[in-house]
Formats: structure tokens, C-alpha cells, sequence
């Protein structure tokens, strides 16, 4: 697991400008091992260095890893012109994911901001390839604007499984949806205060918001979880680098409970 | 037969409100229907009543010399549209026009200011209500100006996302 395996792009989609996605297969026979949502692996750009990336493909692919990237840096842009065929190095599957087990039989709130839709979608698929299983499935996904918004099609065919709420900060006279922060559409939202959980994922100040959304409607701080992101190095706690108060967000999260991280959600410069 | 004084008494701005309080706002209230792109307010128009919303929706919305208008903020059910109402010079900021069919509570703003005169302590929960709609407003306001979706370049080469 720490030594990088050389897989291959078997696809690559452009999905929207500066975003895309990577399907991965193995060069040689030997099977992949399995991940969990919300898990990450360690990609490595041969010539340019490794960075961490949440799976954004099912669970249920055993053959391949998916992986959606945005070029912001010397090693996604170098990520950015993999082509079809194209060898790269992967370490991981690392780090804990998302709570699946605690799911059944509960009202899920997904809440996604941004890119941060990307490392829930392994759970949406998840939800949505089994959602008898649940009392009910909220998502709820803020962007900028309704170009950036990622992953349309699904969007479209989840609705028939589950209730999903878009909302973008900034929109023309064309889009026909919400206009707002995705907060007010968590502040009219309806669930059970004692059959809920939340997992939320975006940028850190979109999850603050929205956990304090959450919290005034006393959704309580156990029933909420949340996937960080911090400097990653080694990916399985030996650097230092990702270390977040007590935590290593590499191996103990990146998905955290609220209730167990929430002081150090709310200490400066940390 | 559900009266205006229910649907006020159902609306999360007066969520538990002394009844007489509810039956006193009523009074300066009516049930009003809007057709899609119908408007509710006008920039710069007198502010003379506010809305709340019972069923569809609306949005708060600009305009800029002859481009397309610029939609700010929808707002559904459950919500209020229109504070000009409680300031001088009492003239809508923004327009406000349906987007579908929409079900509202039509409040008088002049009526609904001469009660709070009589009757200070209603306008001071009434105030407090609509400070709280204000507040809530003004926070997704600075949150948009985040734009925390915004791409930055990363400074590290640790990042999920």
C-alpha cells in the first residue's frame, strides 16, 4: 500500500473547465483493493509528485478507481494532462470514510459544496443503489454558479431516489432554480432531530456554516459528520504534516464526527 | 373555512405569537394570489405592503442599463419578502416578482406600523421577528461575498478536492 502501484487512465472527462475526471484501471491482472466512500488515494504524476484525491467513482467497481481532480497546482495540473493510456502511480485506498453502517434506517442529509460533491458521490451511489434501506435521502449541493455545477446528468436521475436541492450564489435570468447560500435551504429543511445524520463536505467555511445551520435546528453534534482536508504527505500518519489537533487527518478522517472534532473546527490558525 | 389570522398563525415569522397578538396583524392582512412573472414590488416603487409566502416562489432581482436582469435571491415558502415597508422613505430596494404561481399573505405596511405605534410591546416582538429575517439575510449576504466555491490555487500539495 505504500509503495505506488502504476495503473493506467483508461478515461478521462472534462467536467467542467479546469475540472475532470480520471478512470483508472490496472495495467496487470492483480485485482484493486476495495475502498470505502469518503476514502482517498495518494495519486502520483511521475516527474511532477503525489497528491491526495477522494474515490468519486462506486464502491461497487472493483476494476477500476475513479477520481475527479481540479487543476489548482503543479501536481493536479500535471494530473490535468494525463491522456487515455497514460501510466500513474496510486497508493491507498487510506484514511476512514464515510459512517455507512450508522446509515440504515436514518434520514441522510448530504450536503455538498463545490467540489465537495466529488468525494460523496461513492455514498450517493450507495444511497441511491439501496435507498429502501433509509427512512429518507436529502442532498443538498451549493456551487458558485449553475455552470459550475458538477456531475448534471446523475443529478437528474438521483432525484427519482432521493429529494436533491441545488443552489448557486450567483445565476442569470436562465436558471430556474435557487439563488442563495446553501444555508437557507438548510434552514427550511425538514428531519427528525432523533433519526438524522448529516455528512457534509466543501470548503471549510461552507461546512462551519452549514453545521451551524444544522445545530440551531438542534440536530445534535453526534448526528453530523464532516471530511476535512489538511496538508498530506505520507498518508498514513508518520509525516506530521496533516496533523489537526490531537488528529491525523490522513488516518483517523479525513471524515471526522463533529461532536468529537468540533474545538478544533473552531481554532485559529490551525 | 381557514381564515388569514390561520395562515399567519401557520407562518414561521409569527411562530408563536400571543393569539390576540395574531388576531390584531391579521386585521392588516389578506389572502393574495400572483401569476408567474407577475411582480410584487419595484424598485424605487412605494413600499406599502409585504408578502408572506405561502406556496411557490420568488425572487429578489436587479437590473443594469440594458443587460438582463440579475436574480439575487429566491425565497419559498415560509418565507417574507419586502422590509422597505418599516423605513422611510418606504420604496421597494429591489424588485420582487413571482416565478411560479404563488400564494401569499398580503400585509399592509402602514396599517401594521400603526398598530406597533399603539401597542409597544407587539412592535418590539415584531421588530425582533423581522431583525432575525434581517440578520439571516445579512449573513448569506457576506457568505456570497466569500464565494468560498471560488477556484484557489493551492498552497500546498496536500488537498481531497
Amino acid at each position: 500500500m505504500n509503495t505506488p502501484r502504476v495503473l493506467q487512465v483508461h478515461s478521462r472527462r472534462e467536467e467542467i473547465p479546469g475540472t475532470f475526471t480520471l478512470q483508472l484501471r490496472a495495467a496487470d491482472d492483480q485485482p484493486l483493493p476495495s475502498f470505502v466512500p469518503g476514502q482517498f488515494n495518494m495519486l502520483y504524476s511521475f516527474g511532477a509528485g503525489e497528491v491526495p484525491i477522494s474515490f468519486s467513482g462506486s464502491a461497487r467497481e472493483t476494476d477500476s478507481y475513479t477520481h475527479t481532480v481540479r487543476a489548482l497546482g503543479k501536481n493536479t495540473e500535471a494530473l490535468q494532462r494525463l491522456l487515455a493510456a497514460d501510466d500513474i502511480g496510486v497508493r491507498g485506498p487510506f484514511g476512514r470514510g464515510w459512517p455507512i453502517p450508522e446509515l440504515a434506517g436514518k434520514q441522510v442529509l448530504v450536503i455538498a459544496g463545490g467540489l465537495g460533491l466529488a468525494p460523496l458521490r461513492p455514498l450517493i451511489y450507495h444511497l441511491n443503489d439501496n435507498y429502501q434501506q433509509f427512512a429518507g435521502i436529502q442532498l443538498f449541493y451549493g456551487d458558485r454558479h449553475p455552470q459550475q455545477l458538477l456531475y448534471r446528468q446523475e443529478l437528474q436521475q438521483w432525484s427519482a431516489n432521493m429529494q436533491v436541492n441545488l443552489s448557486v450564489d450567483q445565476a442569470g435570468p436562465d436558471w430556474h432554480g435557487h439563488i442563495g447560500v446553501i444555508t437557507s435551504l438548510l434552514n427550511n429543511a425538514v428531519f427528525p432531530l432523533d433519526n438524522t445524520i448529516a455528512l457534509v463536505c466543501g470548503p471549510e467555511i461552507m461546512m462551519r456554516f452549514s453545521i451551524q445551520a444544522l445545530r440551531a435546528k438542534d440536530l445534535p453534534g453526534e448526528a453530523i459528520y464532516l471530511s476535512m482536508e489538511r496538508n498530506m504527505h505520507c498518508a498514513i500518519g508518520h509525516c506530521g504534516h496533516c496533523q489537526w489537533g490531537p488528529t491525523f487527518v490522513c488516518k483517523d478522517g479525513p471524515v471526522f464526527r463533529y461532536a468529537d472534532i468540533e474545538k478544533w473546527l473552531y481554532t485559529r490558525e490551525l | 373555512m381557514i381564515t388569514v389570522a390561520d395562515f399567519v398563525r401557520q407562518h414561521s415569522l409569527f411562530a408563536g405569537l400571543e393569539p390576540h397578538h395574531v388576531d390584531f396583524i391579521a386585521g392588516c392582512g389578506k389572502l393574495r394570489r400572483f401569476k408567474a412573472n407577475e411582480y410584487l414590488g419595484r424598485e424605487n416603487e412605494p413600499a406599502d405592503y409585504f408578502y408572506l409566502l405561502l406556496e411557490g416562489r420568488a425572487v429578489i432581482e436587479t437590473h443594469q442599463n440594458s443587460k438582463p436582469t440579475v436574480p439575487l435571491l429566491t425565497l419559498g415558502e415560509q418565507e417574507v419578502v419586502g422590509w422597505s415597508w418599516l423605513f422611510p422613505p418606504y420604496r421597494w430596494h429591489f424588485d420582487a416578482r413571482a416565478i411560479s404561481a404563488l400564494r401569499t399573505v398580503e400585509m399592509d405596511g402602514r396599517c401594521l406600523r400603526d398598530k406597533c405605534e399603539q401597542d409597544a410591546k407587539l412592535g418590539f416582538d415584531l421588530m425582533r421577528r423581522l431583525a432575525m429575517v434581517m440578520m439571516s439575510r445579512l449573513h448569506a449576504a457576506r457568505f456570497q461575498l466569500l464565494d468560498v466555491y471560488a477556484a484557489v490555487p493551492a498552497n500546498s500539495r496536500g488537498s481531497l478536492r
